[in-house]
């Protein structure tokens, strides 16, 4: 997985969200390392829709920005990436720790 | 903004249409958020995302459209062996599709390949889209296009830039041949040195015209070195004889050349003889500025326009009216007109009236083909609506239908390609000779691209209404209109209307078929003033021997050679008298007109023009043309007798006795003066159908030079007697020549064929019309019976009797009829206007033409209607309603 969508993926994990706000939670979670610029943010989010990861939902705000949410199988496609990162993290730790 | 609004078009629209507002914002934000500075450095950066990510997203969206392309294929495969399944099993339908829309597709085609060989095919020359002619315009006079004179020609020469060459032709005349062991009539021509080179002509033998020829040195045609020297490739150097002169080949020209004039010239088809044009012109500084008898053809320099050209041709006609006092009284003015539009301008109208007119056959084949899909895609209605309901798209269903029509394009185009060869063929038959380049009419690629095109044009002209529908169609219409009844009612509508605008088309044709076909019988009646069966004519051009001596001696000897010729012809049984006569009636042949006046002090505009005719004595006794007072010319008249016809005198001496009146004749060798001795009836010698003009007589042996036409009037068929003749007159020289031997009806049936052509062409196309439309109309009568068996059935079970039940059917067809008939009589009034140069003595609203069509059309109605209607009436009424 793309890394980018494993941040929007992760931002929107905690709830619903649109675009801007999307950005926001990435720089956030990235601690101001990833700077998301609107090109490959929309076209990120283009191709999560049509992957059916992420879903577009009815705006509640009334407001003109889409609101986008985790689809079943985006939450399900997280906790896979989620997991294997972990575990190459875990294997990471354990490479460091044999060499220290 | 700006910035990201141009970038922002790298992604697709549909991507821009979602996300562009919302990306425009964050944009903005970033920008903001960046301070002055530092969006600096963002724009390169934003510029990079934006390029990157559409790219990307470019490139995504092919991915997806490779499997529809592949989808595509696949369903395309499926749609093409189900259209041709269908089709195969429906053969009866298929045929009639494909024949319907093959004699469209062929008939147009055919007709294109006029339009292509004669208006759209370049001339023959290098570029020849820069050749342009020019002509001289009498304003006063309302004449256009008239020669020039010699003056004109150096004029142009000397005040115009805008042309890389002008060129100039003399007039076209026939001369005698002789030198080569035979006498013959050769077309003879003068031209300028560079003529040859405007139009891209090369020599086979020898070379072309240069500075020092004179009118001793010839270039012949091709055609003439194969006739008289056989080809012989030591031709150049010889010597024959034209006229008595004698005059030597300096080049033989390759054999595509022609040199291509426009019809109103009335040139002779091909030049055998060119000579140099030089010493006819005069003297420079003092050039010949009376006689009109010079065509200039030119060549616009590179990016010179043609107003350009006539903007300077303008400037010359305004210096030649300040300086000539002719040119002011006639308000002369110059015309440039572009070579090849000149050349087809007669012909231009009629060949695209002819379009138009087999186009509307395509479209009442299209409209046939189109009712006859829309019926069997409403008995496959379940089918499509079961389908449908199955979760076939309305695009699959859409594009199926539009297959099938494809498929009967494809196959009906097929067929049309050998139709169009056999079009070609008929056209050919019929399209009059003097059509510029009727060499040009066969079949060839652009007429083959043409095919295709409309091929692939008629299968939405008829495919898109069925599909359309086709893919209408749902369970919940299927299920609700408990079997075909209600739909087909629905239906009526529809087709009809389509039946009613088929009629309405072929109504359009058939009334200018009609009035065509009138114009010719019309034509075919008109009164001449003579009759013209059972005369045989012939130009016999003077053996050598008249030609030496001094003038007196050479008219001497003509009129003694033409009395002897006559004496010798009457001499043959079967030949009733003869005559002689120039230019030859009805040959478009012209020897200009004259202008007359009995005014001595007459200035140029107070002249009577009339058509000049030389004639020996037994001419009008011959042609049968009564003489209304006094008297024809003699033997013993000379030239300064004159007889005019009933026009001249009525114009010239309104109310007066003619006899013994006095004409100024404007002759090339000065005015001559001529006394009035007789009066004859009005003749049309130059068209069938122009108004007759005035005509002046006079004694044809005071011009030595000019030929002389016989007319023998002969007991029986004229073109048997031809041998006789041709050997009588060659006994008594064996140096005469005779040309154009044939009977004077033959020059009255050329004079039909224009109007034989087009008329041939569209009385067929409005038969086509009519048979198509009849089809239709039977095809959708007998759908809508179809469609209303459960209604007669209980019509018929209530006590209706046949012949009610006919007359109900009957009636539909009747009214669908009379709808067609009026909307297409409408439309032909607003139509015929194109082919008004070819009605004679007709309005296109001519009742008997009117009433002919509306019988017609209501015949066809009612037998196409019959049989359906009859059908309808014989309807068991219990199979009818068990149907349900």
């Amino acid at each position: 997985m793309k890394q980018i969508w494993y941040y929007i993926l992760v931002a929107m994990a905690k709830g619903p969200c649109h675009g801007a706000e999307i950005r926001r939670r990435v720089r956030e979670l990235s601690g101001e390392a990833i700077e998301v610029y609107p090109a490959m943010l929309y076209g990120s989010l283009d191709e999560l829709l049509s992957e059916g990861w992420i879903e577009e939902l009815e705006n509640e705000g009334g407001g003109r920005r889409r609101n986008y949410g985790l689809s079943g199988l985006g939450r399900e496609r997280l906790a896979e990436e989620t997991a294997r990162i972990e575990n190459v993290v875990a294997a990471a730790n354990r490479a460091l720790g044999s060499i220290s | 903004m700006i910035f990201f609004k141009i970038l922002v078009r790298l992604f697709p629209e549909n991507f821009r249409e979602r996300y562009g507002e919302e990306m425009a914002e964050m944009f903005a934000d970033i920008r903001r958020e960046r301070g002055r500075w530092g969006a600096l450095w963002f724009y390169p950066v934003a510029a990079r995302d934006i390029v990157l990510e559409a790219t990307r997203t470019r490139l995504r969206t092919p991915k997806t459209e490779k499997n529809n392309v592949w989808q595509f294929v696949h369903d395309l495969k499926s749609d093409l062996i189900f259209a041709l399944r269908g089709l195969f099993k429906n053969s009866g339908f298929a045929t009639v599709a494909i024949v319907t829309i093959a004699v469209g597709i062929g008939a147009n085609a055919a007709v294109f390949s006029v339009v292509n060989g004669v208006l759209v095919k370049p001339l023959p020359y290098p570029e020849s889209e820069r050749l342009v002619m020019i002509f001289n315009r009498w304003t006063n006079l309302g004449v256009h296009r008239n020669a020039q004179n010699p003056g004109d020609f150096f004029d142009y020469r000397e005040r115009t830039d805008a042309f890389e060459s002008i060129e100039a032709i003399g007039s076209a005349y026939n001369q005698t041949l002789t030198g080569l062991g035979t006498s013959a009539r050769v077309t003879t021509t003068s031209a300028t040195d560079g003529l040859f080179d405007l139009l891209g002509a090369r020599p086979a033998l020898g070379r072309l015209f240069e500075e020092q020829d004179d009118h001793t040195r010839a270039v012949i045609s091709h055609g003439f070195w194969q006739d008289f020297f056989g080809g012989d490739p030591d031709a150049v150097g010889r010597t024959f004889e034209l006229n008595g002169q004698a005059t030597v080949v300096i080049g033989v020209l390759e054999n595509s050349f022609r040199l291509h004039v426009p019809a109103h010239m009335a040139w002779p088809q091909n030049i055998s003889v060119w000579v140099p044009i030089r010493q006819f012109l005069g003297n420079a500084g003092n050039y010949d500025r009376t006689a009109h008898w010079m065509t200039t053809v030119a060549r616009l320099k590179e990016g010179v326009t043609l107003a350009t050209a006539q903007n300077q041709m303008d400037r010359v006609a305004a210096w030649q009216r300040e300086n000539f006092a002719v040119r002011r009284d006639r308000a002369a003015e110059i015309e440039v007109v572009g070579m090849h539009a000149e050349i087809v301008s007669a012909t231009r109208p009629t060949i695209l009236a002819l379009f138009g007119a087999v186009a509307l056959v395509l479209l009442i084949a299209s409209a046939n083909v189109a009712n006859l899909l829309i019926a069997r895609s409403q008995s496959r209605k379940s089918e499509m609506a079961v389908r449908a309901a199955l979760g076939g798209s309305r695009m699959r269903i859409f594009r199926q239908v539009m297959t099938e029509s494809a498929v009967v394009a494809s196959l009906g185009g097929l067929v049309g390609i050998g139709l169009t060869y056999i079009g070609v063929r008929f056209i050919s038959a019929f399209v009059p000779a003097d059509m510029p380049f009727v060499g040009n009419l066969h079949v060839d690629g652009s007429v083959l691209i043409f095919l295709l095109t409309v091929s692939a044009a008629t299968v939405f002209l008829f495919g898109l209404a069925p599909a359309i529908t086709a893919s209408r169609a749902n369970v919940g219409e299927l299920m609700d209109s408990r079997g075909a009844g209600a739909s087909g009612l629905q239906r009526k509508g529809a087709g009809g209307a389509i039946v009613v605008g088929e009629i309405a088309l072929s109504v359009v044709l058939l009334i200018g078929g009609g009035l065509l076909v009138r114009s010719y019988l019309q034509v075919g009646k008109v009164n001449v003033g003579y009759e013209p069966d059972n005369i045989l004519t012939f130009v016999a051009g003077e053996p050598p021997s008249l030609y030496q001596g001094t003038n007196a001696e050479k008219k001497e000897k003509k009129q003694a050679y033409l009395e002897m010729v006559k004496a010798r012809i009457l001499t043959i049984p079967g030949v009733l008298s003869v005559g002689t006569i120039w230019p030859t009636p009805l040959s478009g042949a012209s020897d200009g007109s004259s202008t007359y006046t009995d005014n001595e002090l007459a200035g140029d505009e107070q002249t009577q023009n009339a058509s000049s005719q030389l004639i020996t004595p037994g001419y009008f006794a011959t042609m049968g043309i009564p003489v209304l007072e006094g008297r024809t010319l003699g033997l013993n008249d000379g030239g300064d007798k004159l007889v005019v016809d009933r026009n001249m005198a009525e114009k010239m001496w309104p109310g007066e006795n003619p006899i013994g009146k006095r004409l100024k004749i404007g002759w090339w060798s000065g005015p001559v003066w001529g006394d009035v001795v007789g009066v004859v009836e009005n003749v049309r010698t130059s068209s069938v159908t122009a108004d007759d003009a005035e005509t002046v007589y006079r004694k044809a042996v005071e011009y030595a030079y000019s030929p002389s036409t016989f007319v023998v009037r002969t007991e029986g068929d004229p073109a048997a007697m031809a041998d006789i003749v041709r050997s009588t007159v060659q006994s008594i020289d064996v140096a005469a020549a005779i040309e154009q031997m044939r009977p004077l009806s033959a020059y009255v049936d050329e004079q039909m064929a224009p109007l034989r052509f087009v008329m041939t062409l569209i009385t067929v196309f409005a038969f086509l019309a009519t048979l198509l439309a009849a089809i239709g109309l039977y095809a959708v009568l007998s759908f809508v019976v179809g469609a209303r068996k459960r209604e007669m059935g209980i019509r018929i079970a209530c006590g209706a009797r046949p012949e009610q039940i006919v007359r109900l059917v009957l009636k539909q067809g009747v009214l669908v009829a009379l709808l067609g008939t009026g909307a297409g009589a409408v439309l032909a009034i607003g139509l015929i206007r194109f082919l008004q140069s070819y009605l004679y003595g007709l309005q296109p609203s001519d009742p008997i033409t009117m009433g002919v069509v509306v019988v017609l059309v209501g015949t066809v109605t009612v037998l196409a209607t019959l049989s359906p209607a009859i059908r309808a009436s014989r309807f068991d009424p219990v199979t009818s309603l068990k149907m349900e």
